[in-house]
């Protein structure tokens, strides 16, 4: 068998490692509140100082006067453990992310001023209409709905997140500038972003990185009281050391999960990369699209940097240099075409096509 | 007693073996179907484009009468061949499409050989069309070769060659590109007026 079955096998279980870390990193973001809260609760349940129950009765002692989540102090017995922020945050993230994915397609084409290209167009758009036809033959997938994007950087994008709702969208400049075979390889690269599933993931895990950014800048903003525990047993002491670490990976979440998100992204790239030589059996016109593309060199300015990971090359002008860059959303061309080169000397299909 | 439970074990385990197996053979026979469907929907569509096709250029083309017969012949007679054929006519399928695609291509070198006729509009967008069928064409055999590859694959492995013919799995052919046909260089007839 051909090197990219494994290339692309490679490629799907470090992804999934990743989203596996994101998973757990979000729950630790609910669980590790809980805890702390559970232990400083549970230290909390001792009998009320005579003089303090008497002067407010059983009644009125409010819980505004204690740190959130614990428990009313004239209660004796140990509080059992509830998850809430668990299921709080956890409802979060999944009640976004499905928001976030069930909104429509075209909004971003919208965003980007994206006429759609009907089948009986002519010109080039007819070529690009066609070679998105046989890409989704290729890729055994139903057929998307061609979009031109009125800029003179070549670029491409796709979006899509169910059958039916797909979308593959490509620049003017892309179609003035490729041959046909280049173009075919990059319309390759899109379908494998559609077929792998690589919009509903990066949009999932967008949607992520914004929550965590959400839960850091509010407690942030939060004061803590509560730190000083007079009661200094076991309990009260686990809950604090749970809460000190809670607290800190609360507030570096917003760079860490991004981090891992682009490091998903980067991941993704290559694996679309090894998808759109498996389609068109030509790695080879995939390499010299991108060297055309990365020496347009300038910026897609249509394109915002919040659909970057949708797209052929990245629309920020900066991200188009050779060093691997941590908060880029593609590899580096260079490597992208070093790994391109590899999976071309390893096929041992002959090509067809094209 | 104990005995009795690894017995009971086991045979769950089998039978749970069992069916995930004759699913996954079912499921691959399934995907080689359709993707042979679609080769199927791509021939039909390069049947119906060869007559416009030649409808176009006839006019233009009337020095290179032969070609056009040899497209026209090769074209009737793939429609004829793949009128009521499944995955079990592979081969002679892909020996008729195969002489179709060699006249289309001797075809295509004439027309880019005559910068004139290429640059009647009709005749370039057809030209289009004709890469466009092509590959498409190309692409779908692709496809189906790899379904069809993993599909035989899946059949040889264990534990699936035990339950192969059960699911009434047998090797699917494979769409051989006729190596001859694609060899033949285009002769273009360079006596033109």
């Amino acid at each position: 068998m051909a090197t990219f079955f494994e290339l692309q096998e490679k490629n799907r279980s470090k992804t999934k490692w990743v989203v596996v870390l994101f998973v757990a990193f979000f729950l630790w973001l609910g669980l590790g509140l809980d805890l702390a809260l559970h232990y400083k609760a549970r230290a909390h349940t001792r009998p009320v100082p005579a003089e303090v129950y008497r002067e407010t009765g059983p009644g009125s002692y409010q819980e505004a006067q204690l740190p959130p989540g614990a428990i009313r102090p004239y209660q004796k017995k140990s509080p059992p453990f509830r998850p809430v922020f668990t299921v709080l945050i956890g409802l979060l993230g999944a009640g976004l992310a499905w928001w976030e994915l069930s909104s429509a397609a075209t909004t971003v084409l919208k965003a980007v001023r994206a006429t759609p290209v009907s089948e009986d167009t002519k010109g080039p758009g007819r070529v690009f209409h066609n070679v998105v036809e046989e890409m989704s033959i290729a890729a055994g997938m139903p057929m998307p709905s061609v979009w031109v994007i009125p800029d003179r950087d070549p670029n491409a994008m796709a979006v899509g997140l169910k059958p039916g709702d797909f979308h593959v969208a490509a620049t003017e400049g892309l179609l003035l500038s490729l041959t046909r075979e280049e173009l075919q390889a990059v319309v390759a690269h899109e379908i494998a972003h559609i077929k792998n599933q690589d919009v509903r993931l990066m949009t999932t895990l967008t949607v992520l990185v914004g929550i965590s950014a959400l839960i850091a800048e509010f407690v942030a903003r939060c004061r803590y009281h509560g730190g000083s525990d007079s009661s200094g047993d076991d309990d009260s002491r686990i809950g604090t050391i749970i809460f000190v670490i809670w607290l800190l990976t609360v507030l570096l979440a917003p760079l860490a999960t991004r981090i891992m998100a682009l490091m998903v992204s980067k991941e993704r790239e290559y694996l679309a990369d090894a998808s759109a030589a498996q389609f068109t059996r030509n790695p080879q016109a995939l390499i010299s699209a991108l060297e055309k593309i990365s020496g347009a060199a300038g910026a897609t300015h249509s394109i915002s940097q919040a659909s970057a990971h949708l797209c052929i090359a990245s629309p920020t002008a900066a991200d188009l240099s050779e060093e691997e860059g941590l908060f880029s959303t593609h590899p580096p061309m260079s490597q992208r075409i070093a790994r391109l080169r590899l999976i071309g000397r390893g096929m041992t299909v002959a090509p067809s096509g094209g | 007693m104990t005995a009795a439970i690894v017995i009971g074990v086991i045979a769950v385990i089998a039978v749970f073996v069992a069916i995930s197996s004759y699913n996954s053979l079912i499921n691959l026979k399934e995907q080689t179907n359709n993707s042979w469907k679609q080769i199927d929907v791509q021939l039909k569509r390069r049947h119906d484009l060869i007559p416009n096709l030649v409808e176009a250029v006839r006019g233009a083309m009337q020095f290179e009468r032969e070609t056009l017969e040899a497209v026209i012949t090769a074209r009737n007679k793939a429609v004829s061949v793949c009128t009521g054929a499944g995955p079990g006519n592979v081969a002679e399928i892909a020996a008729a499409e195969g002489a179709l695609t060699a006249a289309l291509s001797r075809f295509s070198a004439i027309v880019e050989a005559y910068p004139d006729l290429k640059a009647t509009g009709n005749v370039a967008q057809f030209q289009e069309e004709l890469t466009s069928t092509e590959n498409r064409v190309g692409f779908a055999r692709q496809a189906y070769n790899d379904t069809a590859t993993s599909y035989n694959v899946a059949q040889q492995q264990f534990p699936n060659v035990l339950f192969a013919g059960m699911a009434k799995a047998a090797p699917a052919t494979l769409w051989e590109i006729s190596e001859q046909a694609d060899r033949e260089v285009p002769k273009v007839n360079l006596s033109f007026k």
